[in-house]
């Protein structure tokens, strides 16, 4: 046997040498046994360990409380959670992963844009007056005309059809028409012009939206379109659909007001049910024939949020969402809608402590049944 | 075949918060990241969870190292160090702590990255095996990488202590 290399000294000395050269610990014991100079390396080898060792002893070792593992399990399934409405997850160590991400969400805001350019769905107009309102007086517009926002216009005299007829019912000519086309022109060119019928509460979902889809920039387009700026972008059409779905949780009802905890609960006649462990961004109120629905906005991550609509039973038998199978994607406002690659948000529909609870985000169906399971 | 994971997070988070400390010196920070480690982990459920935990965590201790850490390394340095007693230490006894700490730290700086990972590893309680499927080197190769490392790592603060003692 030749002279024994350095690194097979500290294999052997580390226990490793058997482990990755079956036979080469013996071999080696015999030859340090009759290898002076191979004793000497063996030693130098030996102190060499000992002393590097003691060196990274010496930076000591961190507090060693192991914490429960039950606590590593819930930050992991807040994490999946997360990751599911939003896919940061996945995406915040990877910068390329993020730049993909934007180029990705571009595109769709692009294919979004096409079919919206394309749609009779009064949605637009609701987003365009939200984001109106968002930045402007939170009275809504006296002058407006009346109902021009279809289903989503306050004060309806009339309950709305569930959406599957709404999907299936030809569309009425009329007003609804032309707040479309003033929409479409809108796209070319800023307009003043649209009619700001689903005011406050609405400007608060737009600018919810707008957070949601981490698209903070939009509300800043409008806000430009309005002072005569350049064109409002694909991306602030690309909303408008959910929008649309998440403006008018319930039908017939009067515009959200925002209003404390101790308020909504009084109108309410009961606790308001959240789920467990996430903070509340927004917490409003609006009337369905005179029964009481509450909204409540909670955070999952960055700009995601979950929306919690709680009424009585009796303001739920006229509204549509409760009809659809739980955790189904909310429906679209038309046709078009159903063959468009957008993530509709999920909803969930439940009974909870005498009230019916719609659970509703851009999350998939098992993370909004796992939030589901927390509601308190 | 499934994997315990409570059982793997008792037998290996103490490893892996050495493991980081010793990266990011910082107690803190070390603990968090290993519980980050475990969090990524059991939303990917990888195939060699072991392996896999310790190469997540290299990775989080170099994006820290990029980032915040190195900006308030003292600080760290000073608020971090284990108590061995269970009163406050002294203001000396904190200081010197510092220094030891920051003497192993600039020991280790002179290693290249791999051999500092290599070393590191090992440290953490790493078979030879299990630092060649993290590291990518030959399992051959350990034994050498770990020799260097550990020869460079005593020259340096061997070096490093000459250099505190001539300045009195």
């Amino acid at each position: 046997m030749s002279h024994v290399d350095e690194g097979t000294l500290h294999a052997y000395l580390d226990g490793e040498l058997e482990r990755i050269q079956p036979g080469a610990t013996a071999a080696l014991e015999a030859h340090l046994a009759r290898c002076e100079e191979c004793r000497a390396r063996f030693e130098e080898a030996l102190r060499v360990r000992d002393r590097a060792s003691r060196i990274l002893e010496r930076a000591g070792a961190p507090p060693l409380d192991v914490p429960p593992f039950d606590a590593v399990l819930d930050r992991a399934r807040g994490a999946r959670s997360a990751a599911g409405a939003s896919g940061s997850e996945r995406r915040r160590p990877l910068l390329p992963l993020a730049w993909a991400a934007s180029i990705a969400l571009a595109l769709l805001g692009g294919w979004w844009a096409r079919d919206m350019a394309r749609r009779t769905s009064p949605s637009t107009v609701v987003f365009e007056a939200a984001v109106d309102a968002g930045d402007a007086a939170p009275q809504p517009d006296a002058a407006a005309p009346p109902a021009t926002a279809g289903q989503d216009a306050p004060a309806r005299p009339a309950a709305p059809p569930a959406p599957a007829q709404r999907r299936a019912a030809p569309r009425p000519a009329g007003p609804e028409e032309v707040a479309t086309r003033t929409t479409r022109a809108d796209l070319a060119a800023p307009s003043r012009d649209v009619p700001r019928t689903a005011a406050p509460a609405a400007g608060a979902a737009a600018r919810g939206r707008v957070e949601a889809f981490g698209v903070a920039q939009a509300g800043a387009d409008s806000a430009a379109a309005r002072r005569g700026g350049p064109p409002r972008t694909a991306r602030d059409v690309a909303i408008a659909p959910t929008l649309a779905a998440a403006g008018a949780p319930v039908a017939g009802a009067s515009a959200w007001t925002p209003v404390d905890r101790a308020e909504a609960e009084r109108r309410l006649g009961g606790e308001l049910i959240l789920v467990e462990g996430l903070g509340v961004a927004s917490i409003e109120a609006a009337d369905s024939a005179g029964a009481p629905s509450v909204r409540v906005r909670q955070p999952l991550g960055a700009g995601v949020f979950l929306e919690l609509v709680q009424r009585r039973p009796a303001a739920e038998k006229t509204a549509a969402p409760a009809e659809r199978p739980a955790g189904t994607p909310a429906p679209r406002h038309d046709s078009l809608a159903a063959r468009a690659p957008e993530p509709a948000p999920a909803e969930l529909v439940l009974e909870r402590d005498g009230f019916v609870v719609t659970l509703r985000a851009i999350v998939s169906p098992d993370s909004l049944r796992a939030l589901a399971r927390r509601l308190r | 075949m499934g994997v315990d994971w409570a059982e793997l997070y008792r037998e290996t988070y103490r490893e892996l918060v050495r493991f980081l400390h010793r990266k990011v010196w910082d107690a803190e920070r070390a603990q968090d990241l290993a519980q980050e480690t475990f969090v990524r982990a059991l939303g990917q459920q990888p195939e060699n969870p072991r392996a896999w935990l310790f190469t997540v965590a290299a990775n989080l201790a170099r994006d820290e190292a990029r980032s915040v850490v190195r900006r308030r390394k003292h600080l760290a340095l000073m608020r971090t160090e284990p108590q061995t007693s269970a009163g406050e230490p002294s203001a000396d006894e904190a200081l010197e702590r510092a220094e030891r700490l920051e003497a192993v730290r600039r020991a280790l700086d002179t290693l290249s990255e791999r051999d500092r990972d290599v070393l590191l590893l090992w440290d953490a309680g790493l078979s030879y095996a299990e630092i060649a499927d993290q590291t990518g080197l030959a399992v051959g190769a350990i034994g050498t990488t770990l020799a260097r490392a550990r020869r460079r790592l005593a020259e340096a603060y061997a070096m490093l202590e000459e250099r505190h003692v001539a300045r009195g």
